[in-house]
C-alpha cells in the first residue's frame, strides 16, 4: 500500500535526455500503465523508481518519503522483469523465497509464505523444479510469486508479459488484473503494448521523446487524445488523422469536404477512428477514394480507402467486404471527430 | 551406407593419424621406455619390468618432486585463479580508460615464459634486485636476500612469478564469463534485497560455476606441466627444492641421459594428472545438488 510522487523527475544519460521533468502522482492501490514508444523514458522512469537508476534531477516520493538515494532492497518494492529474471540454479521454492531468505525469515516461515504464494499463482507441486523445467507461462508466475510473497508496498513490472504467446499473453493480462485487485498493492507497469495498457490500466501515462503525452483513464485516453501522438498510439487499428483546412463551417480535403458546425478556422488536423467512419457511395459520401485493401478481421472487416495521398481505415460488418480497387466513399460522423492543431498537434476543444 | 562409412573414416584420417603420431606413440612409447632400463654408458635397452619403478620410488628424491608439483600446482592455481577472478571483478566495473587498462593488466600474459623468468631473476637478485633494495631502503634487512638459492624461499618466488604471469590469462576468462552474466538477474537479486557480496555468491558465482571449474582444470594442467619459469629461475634448485616432474623429467633425460628413469617420472605425472581430469568429472557431476522446496 504506498501513495508515489514524482516531482520534476528528470534522467540524462550524457547529452542523451531519457525523461524529462516529469509529474506524476500515483495513488494508493492504484494500477498505473507508463505507456509509449521504445525509447520513451518508460523504462527509466520506473527503474529510477526502483532505484535500478540514479535520476539526475527531480524527487521520487514513495509514502511522502524522498527516496532518492535509498538502496532498492530499503525502498519495499518487487519487481517483474521482462526476461522473468530467475534464478537458474535453485528450484521454484528457492526463487520465490529468496526475497525472504536475504531478510532473514527462518525456514519454517519461509516455506508457510512460499507455498501461499504458489498457490495464489497456481504453482503448488512445482516447487521443487527448476526455471528450465517450466514453461514460458509458469515461469512468469514464478516471477510473480516472487514479487508477491513478501507483500511489499509497491509492485513494478517491466513488459512481463511479452515474452508471451498471444493466447498464453491474454489468460496471463486478466489473472494479473485479478491478482493486483484482490491484493490492492499499487502496481506501475511499463507496457508498448496499447492493447494491454487499456485492459490492465487505471490510469494510463503515455510518454513519447521523454516527456508526458497525457494522463488518464483508458476511456478518456481512448476518447479524447491530447494530441495527434496519443490519437495514432492508442487503439487497433489506431485513429485517422487527415490534413486539411476549416473554412465556411466545414472541413476541406483534397478528397471530399466534412460539414462541421462550430469549428475553429484555418489549418486542422481531422482525427476519426475507424468505427466511427462508414462506407457510402461516393455520391453520399464526404471523402472519396478508392479501396486499397479489404481485411476480414472475423467480427469486422477492415476496408483500407486510398484518400488523396494516404489511407484511411474503415472498420465494417464482417458482411461488408470490398472489392480492392472499386470506387467508393466515407461517411464522417461529425460529433464523433476530433480536431487538433496542424501545428504541434494539440487537441481543439471546440469540438463536444 | 557402406559409402558414408568410407566418407567418414576418410574425413577421420587426417586427425587420427595426427593425434596418433605426434601424442599417442611418444606417449605409449614412454610407457614403454619406462619397463627398459637405459642410459648412456648402457645404450642397449634391457626389459626389467616394474624395477625402474621400485628404484625411483625407493629414493626420496621422487617423493620431494612429487610433493613439490603438488605444493607448485596447488599455490599457483590458487592464487592465480583468486587474484584473477578479483582483477576480473574490478575490470568489469566502469572505469576510465578501461580498454587501455584492461591491455596493461593483460601485459605480464603475453611475454614469453623465459623472458618473465629473466625479468624476475633480476628482481630476485641479491646485489642489484629490485626486491632487496626496496627491502633495504625499507629498513626491513640490511642485507641483500638471495631469494632463489635459499631452500625456504625458492619455491615461494618460482610461485610468486608464474602467478605474476598466468594471473592475467584468468583474469581475461572470468572477465568474458562476468560479462555474460544476465544483468536482470543481478538486478532482481538487488531488489530482493542481496547486497553486493550476497549477489557475487548466490547469483554471480553460481551463473559462472562451469568456467571455474574449466579454468581451474585448466591452469591445473598447466601449471602441473610448466618448465620454462622454474626451469630459467632456479633448474629445480636449491638441492632439489623447486624440482617438479617436468624439470625432473628433463634433468634426467636430458642432463643425465638415463632415459628409462625420465621415463617412469613421465608415466608417474601422467598418473597424477589423470586424478585431475577424475576430479574434474567428480566435480562437474556434483553440479546437480539436491533440490529445495525454499
Amino acid at each position: 500500500m504506498a501513495t508515489v510522487t514524482l516531482n520534476k523527475l528528470g534522467k540524462r544519460f550524457g547529452a542523451l535526455v531519457a525523461l524529462e521533468a516529469l509529474d506524476l502522482a500515483i495513488e494508493d492501490g492504484e494500477f498505473l500503465v507508463l505507456l509509449g514508444p521504445s525509447g520513451c523514458g518508460k523504462t527509466t522512469t520506473m527503474r529510477m523508481i526502483a532505484g535500478l537508476e540514479e535520476p539526475t534531477s527531480g524527487d521520487i516520493l514513495i509514502d511522502g518519503t524522498r527516496v532518492n538515494g535509498i538502496h532498492a532492497r530499503d525502498r519495499d518494492l518487487a519487481m517483474v522483469f521482462q526476461n522473468y529474471a530467475l534464478y537458474p540454479h535453485m528450484t521454484v521454492g528457492e526463487n520465490i523465497g529468496y526475497p525472504l531468505k536475504v531478510r532473514g525469515v527462518d525456514r519454517a516461515e519461509r516455506l508457510r509464505k512460499v507455498e501461499a504464494a504458489a498457490a495464489q499463482v497456481e504453482l503448488s507441486g512445482l516447487l521443487l523444479r527448476r526455471p528450465a523445467e517450466l514453461s514460458g507461462g509458469q515461469r512468469q508466475r514464478v516471477a510473480l510469486a516472487r514479487a508477491i510473497v513478501r507483500t511489499p508496498r509497491l509492485f513494478l513490472m517491466d513488459e512481463p508479459l511479452s515474452n508471451l504467446d498471444a493466447k498464453l499473453r491474454t489468460v496471463m493480462r486478466a489473472e494479473l488484473k485479478h491478482l493486483q485487485q484482490s491484493l490492492g498493492t499499487t502496481t506501475i507497469y511499463v507496457t508498448h503494448d496499447q492493447v494491454e495498457a487499456m485492459t490492465l490500466a487505471d490510469r494510463i501515462v503515455v510518454l513519447h521523446e521523454a516527456r508526458i503525452q497525457q494522463v488518464g483513464t483508458p476511456h478518456e485516453v481512448y476518447t479524447r487524445p491530447a494530441n495527434t501522438f496519443v490519437a495514432g498510439f492508442i487503439g487497433s487499428p489506431p485513429m485517422n488523422l487527415l490534413a486539411g483546412e476549416i473554412r465556411d463551417g466545414a472541413f476541406r480535403h483534397a478528397a471530399g469536404t466534412v460539414p462541421l458546425a462550430a469549428a475553429p478556422r484555418g489549418e486542422v488536423v481531422l482525427g476519426a477512428r475507424p468505427e466511427d467512419l462508414a462506407l457510402a457511395a461516393p455520391a453520399d459520401a464526404h471523402l472519396t477514394g478508392t479501396v486499397f485493401s479489404s481485411e476480414l478481421l472475423g467480427d469486422s472487416t477492415l476496408v483500407n480507402v486510398a484518400i488523396g495521398d494516404g489511407l484511411v481505415a474503415v472498420k465494417v460488418g464482417p458482411d461488408e467486404g470490398q472489392r480492392v480497387g472499386a470506387a467508393i466513399g466515407v461517411r464522417v460522423a461529425p460529433a464523433k471527430t476530433h480536431l487538433f492543431a496542424a501545428e504541434g498537434g494539440r487537441r481543439l476543444e471546440t469540438q463536444p | 551406407m557402406l559409402r558414408d562409412r568410407w566418407m567418414s573414416f576418410a574425413f577421420l584420417a587426417p586427425a587420427v593419424l595426427l593425434l596418433g603420431v605426434f601424442l599417442y606413440y611418444p606417449m605409449i612409447g614412454t610407457v614403454i621406455e619406462s619397463f627398459y632400463s637405459t642410459s648412456f654408458i648402457n645404450p642397449n635397452p634391457a626389459f626389467v619390468g616394474f624395477k625402474q619403478y621400485e628404484t625411483v620410488m625407493g629414493k626420496a628424491e621422487f617423493w620431494q618432486v612429487l610433493a613439490n608439483s603438488l605444493v607448485w600446482t596447488v599455490c599457483v592455481v590458487a592464487l592465480q585463479n583468486v587474484i584473477g577472478f578479483f582483477v576480473a571483478v574490478l575490470l568489469n566495473q566502469a572505469l576510465p580508460a578501461q580498454g587501455l587498462v584492461r591491455a596493461v593488466v593483460l601485459l605480464p600474459w603475453v611475454l614469453p615464459g623465459v623472458v618473465v623468468a629473466i625479468l624476475w631473476r633480476f628482481m630476485y637478485d641479491p646485489q642489484l634486485g629490485l626486491i632487496n633494495s626496496f627491502l633495504i631502503s625499507a629498513g626491513l634487512t640490511t642485507e641483500g636476500i638471495a631469494w632463489l638459492a635459499d631452500k625456504t624461499t625458492a619455491m615461494g618466488a618460482v610461485i610468486l612469478a608464474a602467478v605474476w604471469k598466468g594471473f592475467p590469462f584468468s583474469a581475461l576468462i572470468y572477465l568474458a564469463a562476468l560479462q555474460s552474466v544476465d544483468r536482470e538477474q543481478i538486478e532482481a537479486a538487488t531488489i530482493d534485497g542481496a547486497g553486493a557480496l550476497r549477489r557475487l555468491r548466490d547469483v554471480v558465482l553460481p551463473a559462472i560455476r562451469n568456467v571455474i571449474l574449466v579454468n581451474v582444470v585448466l591452469t591445473t594442467i598447466l601449471t602441473f606441466n610448466y618448465f620454462d619459469i622454474v626451469w630459467v629461475l632456479t633448474r629445480g634448485g636449491p638441492q632439489g627444492a623447486t624440482d617438479i616432474f617436468p624439470t625432473k623429467i628433463y634433468e634426467l633425460g636430458f642432463g643425465q641421459f638415463r632415459f628409462g628413469e625420465a621415463a617412469t617420472y613421465g608415466v608417474a605425472s601422467i598418473g597424477v594428472l589423470a586424478l585431475v581430469a577424475a576430479l574434474y568429472v567428480l566435480a562437474q557431476r556434483a553440479g546437480s545438488r539436491r533440490r529445495r522446496p525454499v
